[in-house]
């Protein structure tokens, strides 16, 4: 049988069928080579666990006793009644929410401050930096548990003397998520500066020169101009930061633990509860899933939603 | 002068020789003396305890050539350190000090070792109240934990204050009783209120009436349990958590509702900030000076008398958990009235315990240690040293010249092991819940005292919402086997 040549390949194409086409295939040994082990490493550390993962939802695996037994859908069938994985659902988009907004809009602000320094803009960019460069844990410790220590933190003594009275930050189901999300602001802002300010001072100055030509405001060279051209980078920092915030743990962990009652439970920190306190690894997989598949939804609708305002930027 | 210089070298020889095989066979046989030698012990345990053991550790290393190492883990990681070892087959340590609670899991799911009864026998178990000897060392009759700390909640409080002649007449004219150490949880709530919001110690900060132990994840249980007992735990009814026969939930029953009820309202007479009050700030706040009262482990007593951490030596009075007149019983469902407070003494978390893991790298060494930090002698030093998170445990311990002699006052000391020992020997005493499943339960009661207690629940929905949690827990785990264990663990004959 005659070996058909496919359409697509009608026209020849350098470097296959040609001496070129023997160099490619001489170096494959070489390429695999190089390509290889971090295959090995990816299929290892992330598609195997991946896999094991999807597999322990459909186990009762404890970490205490030996031996796994398959239960078929009983975990997911338990995480549909789980009154804590609800509220841990609520406190974690919430807390995403929030912490995601307010940090673009700080970050935003000081980033079109400092772009209009002239002098010293190294300076600032290494200072905000610094929060970002702090273990969360020590974050948590410093910012959530001393600074807003309702008896002897700092932030409530000034409250005091101005006679505002203290705030409960950790007491107060209602306030606590407050405080987790401004010890979030206070470290990861710097993070959405310094891509707003790359992105700012990569924009071209033309259409701005124009709008100032044609006698536009201020007001509306930023909301007609600045954010439409700033988009592609919002899109990619909120994104990044967003996904953080999904998966927040450690400064929850150190401020709250979680309560009071279940007021700052994050989903993450219910895996955590229930696959290493608890032992419990197979509904622990499953949870993670659950926040894998929200985590998924969420990032599929948001690309899909902000893509044409992305497109127009371009 | 050529024997002579032949013997010269003869006796050279055997004087070099002699320099040569001498030290080898002194150390020849200290080796076969020193039974571990070169071996390695890892103990692990909370941070900032179980360094403590190093204080008693160089004496069994120089007789046994081991050397003892310590992998200290912060407080609310253990368990899950433990667990994850233990499930992932990982060595962690030779050693765990730990919880009784989480150790009797271990002991139910075959993961520690017995201890071999010639250990046994240097522990001094028959001077240990039955109560830890059964319910904190064994499982299912075979022993496995080493001893080394009780644990029992306790009620300590400011003696000076009670005994101000002007806080008397004051208290007297404000609730028209006498001021003493509380007996029931209505006095200790009188008495918080009278104390709280004032400045007593005169340093121009607020004082307050208490300071207790609501934090989840740190001691919410103990806190709320401690208190609960005196009204859910009936003096005729063995059983506290469970039903026994059904394993259904009592936590949620009318004596643990009341409970909570009143512990949320006893909150505003603490520190605003209670909430987030873990083991160490609770203990900080008491020793500081800043509560009248306080609910604890004896852990008090010791940290009180440490001039360097303490401003209240010597101003400390220690008595048995209050009680309530009013108690639940599940029996009858009804409530009863006693004519005194119904006491029931809370040996909440259960004490610090060694268990050695089947992974232990060398069984032997590691219950040498283990019995030798175990034995009478270095737990009497470790029970007085503070910080070392070892409360009584034994009779011995309980013995006031003990406690005089590492600074407390005579009376003080002398209410202390009296408070101790009449929790120990109280008929009805409760000891803390040890099945599988424990962290299950304890997390779903604990998420529910604390939406109670900040308000985002009320009681009676926050234990509908916990025991309904318990009974799936139970279903899971199988109510067959639960049960079991229940009443294994609480003695009942015919279990």
């Amino acid at each position: 049988m005659a070996r058909q040549t496919s359409p697509m390949l009608a026209t020849p194409v350098p470097g296959i069928g040609t001496a070129a086409g023997h160099r490619v295939a001489r170096t494959k040994p070489v390429a695999g080579f190089f390509v290889n082990p971090a295959a090995i490493v990816v299929v290892l550390l992330s598609i195997f666990p991946f896999v094991l993962s999807l597999a322990m939802t459909f186990s009762n695996w404890n970490l205490l006793y030996t031996g796994a037994q398959f239960i078929g859908l009983d975990n997911w069938q338990r995480l549909l009644g789980d009154a804590t994985f609800r509220r841990s659902v609520t406190n974690t988009l919430w807390m995403t929410a929030a912490g995601t907004v307010i940090q673009y809009a700080i970050g935003l602000g000081l980033a079109l401050s400092v772009l209009r320094i002239r002098r010293g803009q190294r300076f600032f960019r290494l200072v905000f930096l610094l929060p970002m460069m702090i273990s969360p844990a020590a974050v948590g410790y410093i910012i959530g548990r001393m600074q807003f220590s309702e008896t002897q933190g700092p932030i409530n003594d000034i409250l005091r003397h101005l006679e505002l009275g203290a705030v409960p930050w950790i007491s107060n189901p209602a306030m606590a998520p407050w405080t987790i999300v401004i010890a979030d602001v206070w470290q990861w802002t710097s993070f959405m500066f310094v891509l707003l300010l790359a992105g700012l001072q990569s924009l071209p100055e033309e259409p701005f020169e124009a709008a100032q030509v044609d006698g536009a405001s201020s007001w509306q060279i930023f909301v007609q101009l600045t954010l439409p051209m700033l988009m592609p980078v919002t899109v990619t920092a909120v994104l990044i930061r967003s996904l953080e915030l999904f998966k927040l743990i450690d400064l929850v962990r150190v401020i709250t633990a979680g309560g009071p009652g279940t007021a700052t439970q994050t989903v993450t920190l219910y895996v955590y509860d229930l696959a290493l306190n608890r032992g419990d690894m197979g509904y622990g997989a499953t949870v993670a899933y659950a926040l894998l598949i929200l985590v998924t939804i969420y990032a599929l609708i948001y690309l899909g939603v902000t893509r044409r305002s992305v497109e127009n930027a371009r | 002068m050529q024997i002579a210089r032949r013997r010269l070298v003869v006796l050279a020889t055997a004087a070099l020789l002699g320099l040569v095989v001498t030290p080898s066979s002194v150390l020849l046989t200290r080796a076969q003396d020193r039974p571990f030698e070169g071996a390695e012990v890892v103990v692990s345990g909370p941070a900032g305890q179980v360094e403590c053991i190093l204080n008693w550790t160089a004496d069994w290393e120089e007789e046994t050539g081991a050397t003892v190492l310590v992998n200290p883990i912060p407080f609310s990681d253990v368990d899950s350190k433990v667990l994850t070892a233990t499930g992932t087959g990982t060595f962690l340590a030779d050693v765990y000090y730990l919880g009784s609670q989480t150790a009797g899991q271990l002991m139910g799911a075959g993961q520690v070792l017995e201890v071999p009864a010639e250990y046994q026998e240097s522990l001094g178990l028959d001077d240990i109240p039955e109560i830890y000897n059964q319910f904190q060392l064994s499982w299912n009759g075979k022993m496995y934990g080493i001893p080394w700390d009780g644990d029992m909640l306790m009620l300590n409080y400011r003696s000076d204050l009670l005994a101000d002649p002007t806080f008397q007449q004051a208290f007297k004219e404000q609730f028209g009783s006498d001021l003493a150490a509380p007996q029931s949880w209505t006095e200790y709530a009188n008495i918080a209120e009278f104390f709280s919001g004032k400045d007593w110690d005169g340093d121009g900060a607020t004082d307050y009436g208490l300071v207790e132990l609501p934090m989840r994840r740190n001691h919410a249980w103990n806190g709320f349990l401690s208190r609960a007992t005196g009204y859910a735990k009936h003096p005729d009814d063995p059983a506290f958590f469970f039903d026994p026969e059904t394993m259904t939930p009592r936590i949620n029953n009318p004596g643990f509702v009341k409970a909570l009820d009143d512990w949320t309202n006893a909150l505003q007479w603490g520190p605003p900030d209670m909430l987030a009050y873990d083991w160490a700030a609770n203990a900080q706040s008491f020793i500081g000076g800043h509560a009248a009262l306080n609910i604890q482990w004896g852990d008090i007593g010791p940290m009180s008398v440490d001039p360097e951490a303490s401003v209240v030596k010597d101003k400390v009075g220690f008595d048995t958990v209050p009680g309530s007149t009013e108690v639940w019983n599940p029996a009858t469902d009804a409530w009863e009235t006693m004519v005194t407070p119904n006491k029931a003494p809370f040996a909440g978390f259960g004490g610090w315990i060694y268990v050695v893991p089947a992974l232990t790298r060398n069984a032997d060494a590691s219950f040498d240690l283990a019995s030798h930090l175990g034995s009478p002698e270095v737990r009497l030093k470790a029970v007085t040293t503070p910080g070392c998170g070892a409360n009584p445990s034994s009779l011995a311990q309980l013995d006031p010249a003990v406690w005089v002699a590492a600074g407390f006052s005579a009376e003080a000391a002398d209410a202390y092991t009296r408070a101790i020992e009449d929790s120990l020997t109280d008929p009805n005493v409760v000891f803390d819940l040890r099945i599988p499943g424990i962290q299950d339960y304890k997390d779903s009661l604990e998420i529910a005292i604390t939406k109670a207690l900040s308000g985002e629940a009320s009681s009676r929905a926050a234990l509908d919402e916990a025991a309904a949690e318990w009974e799936r827990i139970t279903d899971r785990l199988g109510r067959d086997q639960q049960g079991q264990y229940y009443r294994e663990s609480l003695g009942i004959a015919g279990a």
